[in-house]
């Protein structure tokens, strides 16, 4: 499935606060998002992303200096893929 | 306004001839949990087996506003006429082909579940078996083939009331869950197990090659249909699974996997959108939530009517 | 018994007239009334209408609790399926950001919901109906395969159907969802003999406001559930369309004086002519409609010849509204046949309704059984 490309230069930030109903049971932190009408199972990081990181847009280089160990390339390719897979449920929108 | 008020008694207040003139005839009301059945049969031989299943039943009379109108018929099908067959309708209409008459009572049951799926959105329905002991409510969610239905079969002859083998049915932003007592379909061995298990459980005869394989049905205690209004908010949440020879275990199950569980296999959790993450996330965070293993059905009630009794005390 | 039977279809009319307008006089229903009206009402998919006319009015409480249970699952249904609308219009939205700059006109049910019109709400939403221009159209289906919309899993026959002979594109839908997107270039398919001119439909759509979708014009609004109803339906048992038909002239000539007028224009210019003839005639007796006078004799003169109409209103009455569940009658039956064949003489060429309907009868006849409902 071809998806917009990404740059260095996006940036993302979540969907509304109110888009969002959070149950935490953690480890799961289950999401109901309201404008699709789906439940989404994440994870904390997940949670850390949309409740707080991206309360303000950032890119990806901003996102990941949050995660200090995430430097190795693999994980940016993870965290770009994350935050595509975001988009595509519109969890998360380009600002 | 409830059709409370229309209660005509119970099914065994009326002769075995009069039972059958109504199911035959203008059609016969039957309170099933929250729903107002009407109910029209016209199979040789159905109306007694009904009879005998549905005797603790309330009766309803026909002036009533019904959860829904069923019709089973005996069809001869054109130009295979010695294929006789069964056809389930709802509203004059059929939700699936013409059955082999010998299923001709699996086919009704089946027709009241999918009834029940299809229109009753004002309920989250979990797919699930509810029962009740010490006025606290018990989930077994239903995973295929995990057993589900032989636990519960198993459970509501050693002291539970049974809501359901099938339904969770619960109103939106509350907490209880509420009871629909119905026939309970018994597959396969389990059958002979609960015939076992259960020598006085009234079960009726077994249908052959259904899509489900062997059919037989265990009929509801008197006593979960006698309560059949009473209402229970939910202390555990068990989800069960039948290993040949396992040893019993019980788990604590987190209440994120318990969530995902029960709300991937409702039958319309999707449907009801937000209210229904609302009322199962309250489900999942007042019960207590476990995995259970076993093989011995004895073992396994023992062992789930002390986890009950514990909790009681 | 014809008498009865006749009365049987009567009381169903009577029921639902009565149910559209006026919600106090449910809430004084008898039982047996009541339960009548919410079968056929599910039957007519006017369910979730009355639900929301109680709804407003205040009166769903004072229901008996299993007619309540009825009517709040037929509005359940109407909201979960407009959100499922919704979120579908947002992320094809979303994912032609970056297509050139085309207009995609949303059509009927996703029409109403992004007007907020009065007909959207209890509406049993069906399908995501889009319009582009036509030589848009391939891209637009190309590119929104590639991003995870396929089209259905049909049968050779049915892919054939779209593609070669009607030249219209089967539904597509994404992966991750269950939302059905019909893809037009006009508001009739291609093969129908009625051909209105597609470029003015297009020159008349208009920006929604707060929105990245267009509409048809009101007046081609009007003109397009009119025309889909009479012209490309075999209308069994769909009132709610009716109804919607009733609405939305009700909403827009209550804005503005001109509007019967302006339709009755439009109609001359797309030539679509018969479709408002039939659809007026047919709504009246919905009440409600306060259709001028005028405008009825004015639309007198499009209608076909008088034994036509003599037939067509015996018919279609008894196809648009449900039948009587407990008392099945071979007029209506005989009713809805006719107007099902009508249904396909208007839509395609004789020699394609020939292939058509032989194919359809020989797949009926050794085709496999449809699937039941889960009885776990």
């Amino acid at each position: 499935m071809l998806t917009e490309p990404v740059s260095g230069v996006t940036r993302w930030r979540s969907t509304a606060p109110a888009d969002i109903v959070w149950f935490d049971v953690p480890p799961d932190f289950i999401a109901f998002h309201r404008p699709s009408g789906k439940t989404h199972f994440l994870n904390e990081a997940s949670k850390l992303l949309l409740n707080k990181l991206l309360s303000e847009p950032k890119d990806l280089g901003e996102i990941l200096d949050v995660f200090p160990s995430n430097k190795a390339r693999r994980h940016v390719e993870q965290m770009r893929d994350l935050l595509v897979h975001l988009e595509g449920l519109g969890l998360i929108k380009r600002a | 306004m409830t059709n409370e008020q229309h209660n005509l008694g119970k099914v065994s207040d009326l002769s075995q001839q009069d039972f059958e003139g109504l199911l035959k005839g203008p059609g016969l009301g039957l309170q099933i949990g929250p729903f107002s059945a009407r109910v029209r049969i016209e199979v040789e031989g159905l109306s007694d087996l009904l009879y005998d299943f549905y005797r603790d039943h309330t009766l309803l009379d026909s002036e009533i506003v019904h959860s829904f109108h069923v019709r089973l018929q005996h069809k001869r099908a054109f130009p295979r006429l010695y294929r006789r067959t069964v056809r389930f309708t709802v509203d004059g209409r059929k939700p699936h082909e013409d059955m082999p008459i010998d299923q001709a009572l699996p086919v009704f049951e089946w027709g009241l579940n999918l009834v029940v799926a299809l229109r009753s959105h004002s309920f989250l329905m979990l797919h699930s078996a509810v029962l009740e002991r010490n006025d606290k409510a018990l989930l077994l969610p239903a995973m295929p083939g995990h057993g589900k239905s032989t636990l519960c079969a198993g459970m509501s002859h050693r002291g539970w009331r049974t809501f359901s083998d099938e339904f969770g049915l619960i109103r939106p932003g509350t907490q209880e869950m509420i009871p629909v007592p119905r026939p309970m379909a018994l597959k396969n061995e389990s059958i002979q197990i609960i015939r076992d298990f259960a020598p006085d459980a009234f079960i009726g005869p077994a249908t052959p090659n259904t899509r489900k394989g062997t059919v037989a049905h265990l009929k509801p205690t008197t006593d979960s249909i006698a309560k059949q209004n009473t209402k229970a908010q939910v202390g555990m949440i068990i989800f069960p699974k039948w290993v040949k020879e396992a040893s019993l275990n019980l788990q604590p199950i987190s209440k994120g996997e318990s969530f995902m569980l029960l709300a991937t296999n409702a039958f319309n959790y999707e449907l009801l959108g937000e209210a229904a993450f609302r009322t199962v996330g309250d489900l999942v965070e007042r019960a207590d939530c476990y995995r259970l293993v076993y093989s011995d059905l004895e073992e396994a009630t023992r062992r789930l009517n002390d986890l009950a009794d514990t909790n009681a005390s | 018994m014809p008498a009865d039977r006749h009365k049987h279809h009567e009381s169903v009319r009577e029921l639902l007239h009565i149910a559209l307008n006026d919600p106090g006089a449910v809430a004084a229903m008898d039982a047996a009334d009541l339960d009548l009206l919410i079968r056929v009402a599910r039957r007519g998919r006017v369910l979730g209408n009355i639900a929301v006319l109680l709804q407003d009015a205040e009166l769903l409480d004072s229901l008996p609790e299993v007619a309540r249970d009825q009517l709040e699952s037929a509005l359940v249904l109407a909201t979960s399926r407009a959100s499922l609308a919704l979120w579908e219009l947002d992320r094809i939205a979303w994912t032609m950001l970056n297509y050139d700059d085309v207009r995609c006109i949303a059509m009927k049910g996703c029409a109403y919901l992004l007007l907020d019109m009065p007909n959207a709400r209890g509406r049993i939403f069906a399908d995501v109906d889009l319009m582009f221009p036509e030589s848009a159209l391939a891209g637009v289906e190309e590119f929104l395969n590639q991003r995870g919309w396929r089209s259905q899993e049909l049968t050779p026959y049915d892919q054939n159907y779209y593609r070669n002979w009607t030249h219209e594109l089967p539904p597509i839908v994404h992966a991750e969802r269950e939302v059905e997107i019909d893809l037009h270039h006009n508001i009739l398919p291609r093969t129908a003999r009625l051909k209105p001119d597609a470029e003015k439909l297009l020159k008349g759509a208009r920006e929604v406001a707060g929105s990245d979708y267009f509409v048809l014009g009101d007046e081609d609004i009007v003109l397009h559930a009119m025309t889909h109803l009479m012209f490309n339906d075999e209308l069994a048992d769909k009132l709610r369309d009716l109804v919607d038909i009733r609405i939305l002239c009700e909403h827009f000539s209550a804005k503005d004086a001109e509007f019967w007028s302006r339709l009755l224009s439009r109609a001359e210019e797309l030539d679509l002519r018969r479709a408002v003839f039939y659809s007026l005639r047919y709504s009246q007796d919905l009440h409600g409609v306060a259709i001028p006078e005028a405008i009825i004799t004015l639309t007198r003169a499009w209608g076909p010849p008088a034994s036509v109409v003599w037939l067509m209103d015996r018919i279609v009455p008894r196809a648009l509204y449900p039948p009587h569940p407990d008392h099945p009658s071979r007029l209506i039956s005989i009713s809805r046949w006719l107007l099902y064949v009508r249904s396909h003489w208007i839509r395609m060429p004789p020699w394609l309704l020939l292939y058509h309907l032989t194919n359809k009868a020989c797949v009926r006849r050794f085709g496999r059984s449809r699937e039941s409902a889960p009885t776990g």
